[in-house]
């Protein structure tokens, strides 16, 4: 197509460019032979008008003659002169311009008879001069000249009419020319107009092609985006198909009736649930209003219910279950049900209808009867646990002692706040983890293993168990650990709790504390006095508090005493308080106290007692006691408090135990509460899309609740690879893999399965395998209900029920507890109400704040010792950022307080439900950091200045192995030449010196030796005080080198005729140490034996193993050592005067750097003299094994 | 055979002296230099069978000498005897990886000195 328009466009191009050629060349051609026929005609014009002249001049010529002949007048000749003188040029001139050959031919007759006409005219002439008149007029007459000139005429006519022709043939030719050339013209013209319309047709059909290609493109794009289109469409429709069956498996699959309508009421959906409770099917309840398919009525008065529909749809609020509605179906049966209602919002967030679930109530079965029963008491308990916990855990995450929680693999559940912000971890790098693996192993503490991994397996708790252990992140820490082995209520699983207290901190805090106890006793002590130990006051305190007479009798003991103790009032009051609970108090400790203690002191707190009661078990307790003066009589009584630990223990068993059921549900309550949010959030159980290659596509918030996994971390993956792999299980892999493909759907699978983040498991799997409407790929819808909880409850729920009675009581337990939490706390506590006056604060606070109960509990936060509380950044967080954020965390003001001065305190805040109110409590902790900002601060000076220390330490250092080394090169270089010169004279290889020379060139010689080995010695002794002489440790056998170094001396001692005695054991091992180093050590003792020896003494090495060592001593009987001088042999370049020796010879450096080489090894080096001239030993050991490495 | 050369490098006059004397009255062939761009310079024409080269010299230091030296094809498998007063150990770390060298400390020991370098001699 393109190829045959292309060649085409040639061939007409050609084809135009050929017929402009043969225009032009035809035109030129026309041109030419129109050129040349005008200079034919001009040239034949000329010719004739020559012809014709000359033949007029004749004509002249003869009319004059004639005129002469006949008048004779010479004038009348001059024609003819004039004709005769120029007629020959004229014919010769005629002649040459005439080229055709039937006018020459005519020409030349005409020359002849004009040369005749001239004779005639002449002989006429001549005979008219002779007056010849007769002849004249004979020879006129005779007509012979005019037959000449008639001759001529014709001739001539001849000549001009051959012109002519030819002139008319010219012209012919020159017509028949241009009309050549006009119809070249024309026809180039019509080529040219036809190749110009082929040409014009050609752009035009191109333009139009380009244009087609331009549309057509543009029709393809247009339908690349209408597949796309398409392809999102059939996407949004698979999602729609997906999203509807997901929403029809859900509905399917959760156990509630569901019924949705629309904004005005009207049904729109009924699942199979609510087919079945109401009757009607859902097409046909389709359309009709709620109030017809959902007829409900009250159970007790038969009155018709409201439909909590309309309510929901007015206000788009959610429902919650009524009580005592009976459904009545559209066959008249009769179900109780509990409902709820919930809005359904679009994306603007208006009502567009609305879900109510409910449930029948009447057709459970006896279990679930009693399980739903169960769990509705359970739910008014934890209601109220609830708000116990939420104070507690606002408590917990309020007081600054870390607390963590572990499962049975010692992998964290959870932990307080207070324990990231101490031991500077973060959460996600803390839960889940291993206990011995958090903050860089840093836990991997011993102790704490040895507490783990032993010790609780077998005691489920422990006490106060002392840690003290090195934190990379916080330091050195003293801990107390205590903790706490539980039995999950829901799960079967054991939760360790871990309480950590730094003690230090603690027991300043136990002291303030106790200044506090006391304080408050003293108070105590005075209201009793004034209020008579009423009744009330015994029964408010939460000890067990009994208060006996002088005779030890029960005078009354308050509400716990009785709970505690499990006595009753009849038995106990009157009695002697030994025989209490048949006799099960006559404790030895107890007697002690109130009849030895108690009547010198009045008073004593803390008395620790270990019990056995015969009701209540084993018991440790924490007596406090006050002997009063009865106001109204006059008998003194006895108080006691009985504190029982144990009992304070095991509720903060309780509590975590309430705590961690909570947590639990709370995940299920969480999941209830979206249920009523949403048709999505509807989905109770988690819910999960995977794609053909199992991976996921989709998964409900629920599922990330549940398995604690994050979205980002779940979508796209493999759901075996979900949550670290842990979802690899056998059966699941069973199910996806063998048993969908084939079946497409499956319903109440259980899998067991032990999740790491979770804990055990047991899931009922709901499965449909469904093809995305408009896509080729199968989804798979999973539904995971978590039935570990329904299965537990159904098994334990006699032991639930059983459990119901324990838990009030820990709940009330957990109530005072968290009172206690408060009044136990170290730090500051204060508890404002919503008009942020005081409720109550710690006992800490009075005592930190300096201030009294009667001055502070119902005032004005910022009125507390006047107004010292009225600090901006505290009006500012509790009257701004507490109401929007009901928490805040490490708050830091800063106060000058008129009491205790400037202090910089930590302020940490939960705005909670108070128990047993409606309304909201604030807690406020404070925590003074004064003191540790102090530290802090001083701690970094010091920090700083020991840095520039070590730095300029470092830098001396430096500067000075520099000089050493400086020193040691700049000695050496002179010294090469000093020492070289001198013995290669003192040798005499070039020439011999005589006697007095070569003894002075000995001396410089020997003085060069001395200061080279002086230069050696210091540089040794300043490497072994930088701690930079290295030591390369290999094996000696120091027997044989003992025998060496005495050879070596031999000579020097053969000298002086000393005596050599060796006395080396047969067995003397080898040790490690360095050759060079031991080698001069002994070396060097050996030499100041000799050199300090007089003529003919004895010298001598003495050598044996002593335990792990080698013991070598080098003795003499020389010179020995002044006892004044015994210290300063070892301070360097000291020297003992000696007539035996030169004092050129030795450094003075000899024997204490010996003495460094020996320690170096870790050896001991000493010295003995009996004082001068009692000769010297010098003994030194060095171990066997070396503390190094050994390299050979 | 052939009369044995040796190159030796040394700033120090006196100790320069020194050595060519203890080397010459041994038989060898003595190059003199005082600095190692001429020590460099007459080893690349000498091709001596030894170089015996001080480490702290004015121009460079004795170690990058070497390695002029070791660079050269012709000179590259000359042996190299450091002879320095830089006895202390951190001062020999620069020598360790120069191969077929030697190290003999200052002060020489005059009598051994020119048997040492022969030594070196293959």
């Amino acid at each position: 197509m393109m190829n045959a328009r292309k060649t085409t466009s040639w061939l007409t191009g050609i084809g135009m460019i050929v017929v402009a050629g043969a225009v032009v060349g035809a035109s030129f051609w026309a041109f030419v032979q129109i050129g040349r026929t005008a200079d034919d005609k001009r040239h034949i014009s000329a010719v004739i008008n020559s012809a014709q002249t000359l033949l007029s001049e004749l004509k002249d010529a003869e009319t004059g003659q004639r005129g002469y002949a006949l008048t004779g007048n010479e004038n009348f000749l001059e024609p003819y002169n004039a004709v005769r003188g120029n007629i020959n040029s004229h014919l010769e001139e005629l002649l040459k311009l005439t080229y055709i050959a039937s006018a020459r031919k005519h020409l030349g007759a005409i020359t002849h008879l004009v040369n005749s006409k001239m004779d005639e005219m002449a002989g006429v002439i001549s005979l008219r001069r002779k007056n010849d008149m007769g002849a004249v007029i004979a020879a006129v007459s005779s007509g012979k000249g005019k037959d000449i000139m008639d001759s001529i005429r014709v001739e001539m006519n001849g000549f001009i009419k051959a012109e002519q022709t030819v002139l008319d043939s010219n012209e012919a030719q020159f017509q028949s020319n241009m009309r050549r050339l006009f119809i070249v013209i024309i026809a180039a013209s019509i080529f040219t107009l036809f190749f110009a319309v082929i040409f014009a047709y050609m752009i035009y059909r191109e333009s139009q092609n380009a244009l087609k290609n331009k549309v057509q493109e543009e029709t393809k794009r247009l339908l690349g985006l209408q597949e796309d289109m398409n392809a999102q469409l059939q996407q949004v429709n698979a999602s729609l198909q997906v999203s509807e069956e997901k929403f029809a498996v859900t509905l399917n699959s959760i156990g509630d009736a569901v019924l949705a309508t629309d904004a005005l009421g009207i049904v729109t959906l009924l699942n199979p649930h609510a087919e079945k409770l109401t009757g009607w099917p859902q097409e046909e309840a389709i359309g009709r209003p709620v109030e017809e398919i959902f007829h409900i009525i009250n159970q007790d008065t038969r009155q018709p219910a409201v439909i909590p529909v309309q309510d929901t749809l007015d206000h788009g609020t959610v429902h919650g279950l009524a009580n005592h509605t009976v459904l009545i179906s559209r066959d008249k049966t009769e179900y109780v049900i509990g409902d709820s209602c919930a809005p359904i919002r679009n994306r603007d967030g208006h009502v567009s209808g609305a879900v109510l679930v409910f449930r029948d109530v009447t057709e459970h079965s006896v279990i679930e009867l009693g399980l739903e029963k169960t769990r509705m008491q359970l739910d008014i308990i934890k209601k109220s646990e609830d708000e116990a916990r939420e104070y507690s855990e606002s408590i917990i995450n309020t007081i600054r002692e870390p607390l963590i929680s572990l499962d049975q693999d010692l992998r964290v559940v959870s932990v307080s706040r207070s324990f990231y912000e101490v031991f500077k971890v973060k959460q996600e790098e803390t839960v889940g983890q291993l206990i011995y693996d958090l903050g860089n192993k840093q836990w991997d503490i011993p102790k704490l293993r040895e507490l783990l991994e032993n010790i609780l397996p077998q005691k489920a708790t422990f006490d106060n168990y002392e840690v003290e252990h090195d934190f990379t992140t916080i330091g050195r820490r003293i801990m107390l650990l205590n903790a706490r082995q539980i039995q999950r209520v829901l799960g079967k699983e054991r939760i360790i709790l871990l309480a950590i207290e730094d003690i230090t901190e603690r027991r300043e805090i136990e002291n303030g504390l106790e200044k506090a106890r006391k304080e408050l006793e003293a108070i105590k002590i005075s209201e009793d006095a004034a209020r008579e130990y009423s009744e009330s006051i015994i029964n408010t305190i939460r000890e067990p508090l009994i208060a006996v007479d002088q005779n030890l009798r029960v005078v009354s003991a308050s509400r716990s005493f009785y709970e505690v103790f499990k006595v009753k009032p009849a038995e106990t009051l009157g009695q002697l308080i030994y025989d209490l609970g048949n006799k099960q108090w006559d404790i030895p400790k107890l007697r002690e106290l109130l009849e030895n203690i108690l009547p010198q002191k009045a008073t004593f707190d803390n008395y620790e007692v270990e019990h056995d009661f015969t009701t209540i078990g084993r018991r440790i307790m924490l007596l406090n006691a006050r002997q009063i003066q009865r106001v109204l009589g006059k008998e003194r009584i006895i108080l006691l408090s009985i504190e029982d630990i144990t009992e304070r223990r095991e509720i903060e068993n309780g509590l975590e135990k309430a705590r961690k059921e909570l947590e639990a549900t709370k995940i299920s309550e969480d999941a209830a509460r979206e249920y009523s949010e949403s048709i999505i959030n509807t989905i109770r159980e988690p819910l999960i899309a995977l794609d053909q290659d199992l991976r996921v596509v989709s998964a409900s918030r629920a599922f990330y609740e549940v398995f604690k996994v994050k979205a980002k971390e779940t979508l796209g993956q493999l759901i075996y690879d979900l949550g670290n792999k842990q979802w690899d299980i056998p059966k699941l892999r069973e199910l996806l893999e063998t048993i969908l493909p084939q079946k497409a759907t499956f319903d109440n699978y259980v899998v067991e399965h032990d999740f790491t983040t979770i804990g055990r498991r047991i899931m009922l799997l709901n499965a449909r395998q469904i093809q995305r409407v408009l896509g080729k790929e199968r989804i798979i819808l999973l539904s995971i209900e978590d039935i570990t909880e329904r299965r537990e409850i159904e098994n334990g729920l006699e032991k639930a029920r059983k459990e119901l009675a324990t838990t009030k009581i820990s709940e009330d337990a957990a109530r005072e507890y968290s009172e206690s939490i408060i009044n136990t706390l170290r730090e500051p506590l204060i508890v404002l109400d919503q008009g942020l006056r005081v409720v109550s604060v710690s006992r800490a606070f009075y005592e930190f704040f300096k201030v009294n109960p009667e001055e502070t509990v119902g005032q004005l936060i910022y009125d507390l010792g006047n107004k010292q509380w009225n600090i901006p950044k505290l009006r500012e967080l509790l009257e701004t950022i507490l109401p929007q954020k009901a928490t805040f965390d490490n708050y830091e003001v800063e106060h000058n307080f008129a009491t205790i001065g400037r202090r910089i305190m930590l302020l940490n805040a939960r705005q909670i439900k108070r128990v047993l109110g409606k309304d909201r409590i604030i807690l406020l902790s404070i925590e003074d950091i004064t003191g540790r900002r102090d530290i802090e601060n001083g701690l970094e000076r010091a920090r700083e200045e020991l840095k520039d220390l070590t730095t300029e330490l470092k830098r001396a250092a430096t500067a000075k192995s520099e000089f050493l080394a400086n020193m040691s090169h700049e000695l050496r270089t002179p010294l090469n030449s000093i020492n070289g010169f001198s013995e290669v004279l003192y040798d005499e290889t070039f020439g011999t010196l005589n006697e007095k020379q070569k003894r002075y060139v000995n001396n410089v010689l020997t003085s060069g030796k001395h200061l080279l080995l002086l230069i050696n010695q210091i540089l040794d002794m300043a490497k072994v005080e930088s701690g930079k002489m290295k030591l390369s440790i290999v094996s000696l056998p120091m027997k044989a080198l003992l025998m060496e170094i005495s050879r070596l001396v031999a000579d020097m001692a053969g000298k002086k005729k000393l005596q050599i005695e060796l006395d080396l054991v047969d067995d003397l091992p080898a040790i490690e140490a360095d050759e060079l180093k031991v080698k001069e050590i002994i070396y060097n003792l050996l030499s100041n034996a000799v050199k300090f020896t007089p003529e003919g003494g004895k010298i001598g090495i003495r050598a044996k193993r002593v335990i792990d060592s080698v013991q070598v001593e080098v003795w003499d009987t020389g010179v020995g050592i002044a006892r004044e001088n015994m210290e300063k042999i070892f301070e360097g370049f000291f020297r003992v005067d000696t007539p035996y020796s030169r004092v050129t010879e030795g450094t003075g450096l000899g024997l204490p750097l010996s003495k460094k080489m020996v320690e170096l090894h870790g050896g001991s080096f000493s010295v003995v003299s009996e004082g001068l001239n009692h000769g010297t030993l010098v003994r030194f050991a060095l171990p066997i094994k070396s503390g190094s490495v050994v390299l050979v | 055979m052939k009369k044995r050369t040796v190159v030796v490098v040394d700033d120090n006059i006196n100790n320069l002296m020194l050595e060519t004397d203890l080397l010459e009255l041994a038989g060898f062939t003595v190059f003199e230099a005082e600095n190692a761009a001429t020590g460099i310079s007459i080893t690349l024409r000498e091709k001596p069978d030894v170089v015996i080269m001080d480490v702290r010299l004015p121009d460079m230091r004795g170690s990058e000498a070497a390695k002029v030296i070791r660079k050269d094809k012709t000179t590259k498998d000359i042996p190299i005897v450091f002879v320095t007063a830089s006895v202390m150990p951190e001062g020999r770390t620069e020598l360790q990886n120069i191969a077929n060298s030697g190290f003999i400390g200052k002060p020489i020991n005059t009598r051994t000195f020119a048997k040492e370098i022969g030594d070196f001699i293959k």
